[in-house]
């Protein structure tokens, strides 16, 4: 599958789609299930392939997410997640309470406003989309902790209080220091021993 | 139905369409029956209603031309033509040889570049989009000439000769000035003149 990808008319009104639109061009064929986008406000944005780096340090912590894990709460790695008539995200792992998951009128899963307690992302092409456009949206709807890892690096900014778009406290982490988090109080994770 | 538009990921690298998928989308019902836009490289951008100045403009421009083109040739007035696989535009004129229209009658038109005599935006708000990213396109796809049009202070941008993606000749041209074109040699306007 090669999907072309466009940055033709930055700056210009873009036609916004919805979940719904999304959901009728699967089910027309004119987008592929498997499609690794994301939908932005409306526009619809192209993942990138994923580097070792990224991988390694995904799956480290899903496993230690995994082993953490509260009975009450349920774990979606890469769990693609509708946070808006217009806004579809695939986190890389997000952590929410097991009660607070419904399916949308679009059959996309939605989390009930509260129930997202986690939210990471692994850089991958852009630290600055993660950082930036991803951090204010991942605010605006109200997730409660959200990581951004630098995956070489292995620098983690925790981002804390989500309040309009923005985040009441971002902490930056280096390899060495331990991850933690009051949703998993069993977790505790240094990205500096991934190996 | 009010049609959201978006600029939420300029910059990021968004899922290009192609007319095919356009054809999908309509045909899936996705899209309203008058929602109007124009897929620029695979983005679909909203074109949006034009107010007094424009419409006078385009209005004359067509009566103008219609009474001095040939049998064999169309003037039409936001004409839907496919210039490549992911481009499907609606000029304000498009002067075009009628023959384009000898196809499938399911499909877009689809002018080869000396089936198009010439192109006028005629522009208020998009000025910008007009001389840059239009003009752009246009030359790309072999278009002889084109003509943007300030509808506010009448001035006119004449371009010719594409090559690659800009002009060997962009000429601007006074209210007071009279328009020419090489294409329809009968042909002359002043929009000075117009009340």
């Amino acid at each position: 599958m090669n999907i072309a990808l466009t940055r033709a008319a930055d700056g210009l009104p873009r036609r916004a789609f919805t979940v719904h639109d999304i959901r009728r061009m699967v089910e027309a064929g004119i987008i592929a299930e498997d499609e690794p986008f994301e939908l932005i406000d409306g526009d619809l944005v192209m993942m990138a392939s994923k580097g070792y780096a990224h991988e390694l340090i995904k799956g480290a912590l899903t496993e230690a997410v995994v082993r953490a894990l509260p009975n009450d709460m349920a774990i979606g790695p890469e769990m693609t997640v509708q946070f808006a008539d217009a806004t579809l995200l695939e986190p890389d792992l997000v952590v929410f309470k097991r009660s607070a998951r419904i399916r949308s009128d679009a059959n996309f899963s939605y989390i009930a406003p509260g129930g997202l307690m986690l939210a990471i992302e692994v850089a991958a092409s852009s630290l600055t989309y993660d950082k930036g456009l991803k951090a204010r949206l991942y605010a605006r709807h109200g997730v409660r902790e959200f990581w951004v890892i630098e995956p070489n690096e292995r620098v983690t900014w925790v981002h804390t209080g989500p309040t309009g778009e923005t985040w009441s406290s971002i902490v930056e982490h280096g390899p060495d220091e331990a991850l933690t988090t009051p949703t998993l109080p069993q977790l505790s994770i240094r990205l500096g021993e991934i190996s | 139905m009010s049609v959201a538009v978006t600029r939420a990921a300029d910059d990021l690298p968004r899922r290009a369409f192609t007319v095919d998928d356009i054809h999908r989308m309509m045909e899936a019902g996705i899209f309203d029956e008058n929602e109007r836009f124009e897929l620029i490289e695979g983005d679909l951008v909203m074109t949006s209603p034009q107010h007094i100045a424009h419409e006078r403009i385009k209005n004359v421009l067509n009566m103008a031309l219609s009474r001095v083109a040939p049998a064999d040739v169309f003037v039409g007035v936001e004409t839907s033509i496919q210039l490549a696989l992911n481009v499907l535009v609606q000029p304000d004129i498009t002067v075009i040889s009628q023959s384009v229209y000898h196809a499938d009658p399911k499909t877009f038109a689809r002018p080869r570049p000396q089936d198009i005599l010439l192109l006028i935006e005629v522009a208020s708000s998009s000025i910008a989009y007009d001389r840059h990213v239009k003009a752009r396109l246009y030359a790309r796809h072999g278009v002889r000439e084109f003509w943007v049009i300030d509808a506010n202070e009448r001035v006119t941008w004449i371009h010719t000769g594409p090559t690659g993606e800009t002009w060997s000749s962009i000429v601007e041209r006074a209210p007071t000035e009279a328009l020419t074109t090489p294409a329809l040699t009968s042909f002359s306007i002043r929009l000075s003149e117009i009340g």
